[in-house]
């Protein structure tokens, strides 16, 4: 009977427990890195991968997804953005994916490369303003660029980067540069 | 008992440095060499030559961050948030606010580094000496007291130091800026150099130079010896020099005094004051608390050497208490911790060049042009006292447009459009020191060591405002006469101690009325302690004045082993 006891208990207390367990914590588990302060889901971050992707195609040098880019953007939003901004991009987030749903019937991640470039056309061609889906996609594009111009191929292959370049010249011709 | 004893023997020394960074380092190197077996107190922890420099190479895209502070770093530690090197790459070498609180009576932002080496980790390596105009400029305009010293007392030392920290320069002849004994300089860009002509051309009294650099362009035999390497025009300093290209505590003066074996390295000493013993008429020791255990113990020598940066001194000092001194060591004049100052960055200037357009820079120098101070210098010009100095720097920074997306976006991201030269000064003010800018210790609140928190009533003044304008109104004109386009001027406004050139609160002068320290650095009413920090400055000039902390605190060092011989201190 004791043991009947402490097992109804311990089962009671497994209920309590997932009871009180925000249904977003369990499938963030689920979520490429860990995050702080965003909340997100994995399918969030599967349409972030493809818009991440959309901006910054793979070509004859590596596109989005092979920088990880999204997770890139998505470290940057949850540790170096401010609080009032990680709202408005989260915000932002469910209004872009809002948008796509009632424009096309679709998630971003189900539309074909085609339907999503022009998505993406639309969006690119507008200026900031106070708009909370426009700041996440502009959010997302600069940090996109951002991890794209800070990789290894592009800083060395593109930008002649050298991290040690024993001698400062002052004044070189462009074109050697 | 006889424990006692043995244990007041075994922390028995001939000299305590207190303090082991750009002053301390080199008071241990130089005592050290000197014979002395030398107790050098650091409050921070070791940070070892190369073995320390966790991100020094580091590729710029191993940087979580890419270079940014995270945003809940910068919200609870906004002080040092605002210094342009606390960055993801050096912060691990800055203090953060909220280890080391302070109270600000008005706005002051103090920066630190506690660690072995202190904040010459950190430094922007810029060694210009001091002149005549300098030292005798509180004299001339009638400010602060009469440097106790000339520009001739102190240039053997200039020399001194500058063979062993390694010094890059140009010999440019001007009475304004002493020349030096330096090593090859870096090139200029092609911009500096037509900018260097025109102001040749077209002004009878300025001038634009190379900024004079403590980095080895050319190492010599003693650097070598340091195990130093040549400077690689990396410009990462910040982080430690994997060649030891630039001067830095850790990779030259500290590794020297250790090898002489008369150092003894004491890291994570807070000192809380200096023990003065009325019977003898002089210090006996210092009092240090364990920044770990807190245990509170007392170390003893003969001479003691405070360098523990400009403002930490004077907390020492003023919490240095005895029947003697009430008021904090050597204080018989009440202008401890007065006369504080520090120098005006508030001005920048940018704009844009659209000559030289098919040439461009390559490598990363660790320096700019510098253009001297020509304000009031052979006289009174202007309604307000004394100068500013300014850099003076130009490359092609441009980067791509992030137009469209897709693989436009890409074709745009890969185009090498450098844009135009881009040009900017910022000024380098000289403020003036009064006895209205001091620093106090709080009554109440005290540190976790159980030492008082330091007051900071420090702030501009109408002649720092009217600096600020004649820069901007100044250097527009030289620019503009220059052909330069788009000129953009500002006031950062920041407040003072951002531009991290602390001087003053223990002046050096003649008269003990007036003044803390004699010329020799030495304490007027306790002569076995020197000061060779920031705290000692009489004023502030509009040179960087590390060099002249090196240089002084050298000339002391000599100056008190000499007494010592002679047994007079």
């Amino acid at each position: 009977m004791p043991n009947r006891r402490v097992a109804i208990q311990q089962l009671l207390m497994i209920w309590a427990g997932a009871a009180l367990l925000p249904s977003c914590l369990q499938n963030e588990q689920k979520v490429s890195i860990p995050l702080k302060l965003i909340h997100i889901l994995p399918e969030d971050e599967n349409m972030l991968a493809d818009l991440s992707e959309t901006i910054l195609p793979k070509t004859d040098s590596p596109g989005a997804r092979d920088l990880s880019a999204h997770l890139f953007a998505l470290k940057m939003v949850d540790d170096c953005y401010s609080k009032p901004n990680q709202q408005k991009y989260l915000e932002g987030m469910k209004s872009f994916e809002s948008f796509v749903k009632n424009k096309t019937g679709k998630s971003f991640s189900g539309l074909s490369d085609a339907e999503r470039r022009s998505i993406v056309a639309d969006l690119d061609k507008q200026k900031s303003s106070g708009d909370a889906m426009l700041f996440f996609y502009q959010s997302t594009k600069k940090l996109t660029v951002q991890a794209y111009t800070t990789c290894e191929y592009y800083m060395t292959k593109i930008r002649g980067y050298k991290m040690i370049p024993g001698k400062f010249q002052g004044c070189i011709p462009l074109k050697t540069a | 008992m006889g424990n006692l004893n043995d244990g007041v023997k075994n922390r028995t020394y001939d000299a305590i440095v207190i303090g082991s960074g750009m002053s301390g380092g080199w008071a241990a190197k130089e005592l050290c060499e000197k014979g002395l077996k030398t107790l050098v107190l650091e409050r921070g922890r070791d940070v070892v030559h190369l073995k320390d420099y966790p991100t020094t190479n580091m590729l710029p895209w191993e940087f979580e961050h890419r270079g940014q502070i995270p945003e809940e770093i910068q919200e609870a530690n906004p002080v040092v948030s605002r210094c342009y090197a606390f960055r993801e790459d050096a912060m691990q070498f800055f203090v953060k606010d909220t280890e080391h609180p302070y109270v600000q009576e008005k706005p002051f932002d103090w920066i630190r580094g506690y660690q072995v080496g202190g904040k010459s980790l950190l430094w922007a390596r810029q060694t210009q000496r001091w002149s005549d105009f300098d030292y005798e400029g509180p004299a001339r305009d009638g400010f602060s007291v009469d440097w106790p010293i000339r520009y001739k007392d102190i240039a053997p030392w200039y020399s001194y130091v500058e063979k062993f920290a390694g010094i890059s320069g140009n010999k440019d002849g001007l009475d304004v800026l002493p020349d030096g004994e330096f090593l090859p300089p870096l090139e200029l860009s092609c911009v500096e150099n037509y900018f260097k002509d025109f102001i040749a051309k077209n002004y009878k009294d300025r001038h634009v130079i190379y900024a004079r650099c403590a980095h080895l362009t050319e190492p010599k035999q003693i650097h070598l010896d340091q195990g130093r390497g040549q400077c690689q025009n990396r410009n990462l300093c910040q982080r430690g020099c994997p060649f030891g290209g630039y001067f830095a505590a850790n990779s030259t003066t500290i590794p020297w005094a250790l090898k002489t074996g008369n150092m003894t390295l004491r890291p994570f000493s807070v000192v809380h004051s200096i023990i003065y013993d009325e019977k003898k008429g002089k210090a006996t020791g210092v009092r240090v608390v364990d920044s770990h255990t807190k245990e509170v113990l007392d170390y003893y020598a003969r001479i003691i050497f405070v360098n523990a940066a400009a403002i930490n001194t004077n907390l020492i000092l003023l919490n240095s208490k005895s029947n003697r001194f009430p008021n904090g060591l050597g204080n018989d004049s009440g202008i401890l911790g007065k006369y504080f100052a520090f120098h005006n960055y508030r001005g920048h200037i940018s704009a844009e060049y659209n000559g030289f357009m098919d040439s461009t820079t390559a490598g990363g120098r660790p320096t700019t042009a510098y253009i001297p101070r020509f304000r009031n210098v052979r006289k009174q010009e202007t309604d307000f006292l004394r100068g500013y100095a300014a850099g003076f720097f130009s490359g092609r920074f441009g980067f791509p447009k992030a137009d469209g997306f897709g693989i436009d976006l890409k074709n745009n991201l890969a185009k090498k459009d450098l844009g135009p030269w881009r040009v900017g000064s910022h000024m380098m003010g000289e403020t003036i020191p009064k006895e209205t800018n001091y620093l106090s210790l709080d009554t109440q609140k005290k540190d976790e060591w159980g030492v008082p928190l330091l007051r900071f009533s420090v702030e501009y003044d109408e002649n720092d405002n009217k600096m600020v304008e004649d820069f901007s109104e100044q250097l527009t004109e030289m620019y503009t006469k220059a052909g330069f386009t788009n000129i953009k001027t500002n006031d950062s406004k920041q407040a003072p101690g951002l531009d991290i050139h602390e001087m003053g609160g223990a002046l050096m002068g003649k008269d003990p009325k007036t003044s803390i320290l004699n010329k020799w650095n030495q304490m007027h009413a306790c002569k076995n302690v020197f000061v060779t920090d920031g705290a000692c400055m009489t004023s502030t000039s509009t040179q960087n004045p590390s060099l002249t902390y090196m240089a002084l605190t050298a000339r002391a060092c000599d100056y008190a082993v000499t007494k010592m011989k002679m047994n007079e201190i």
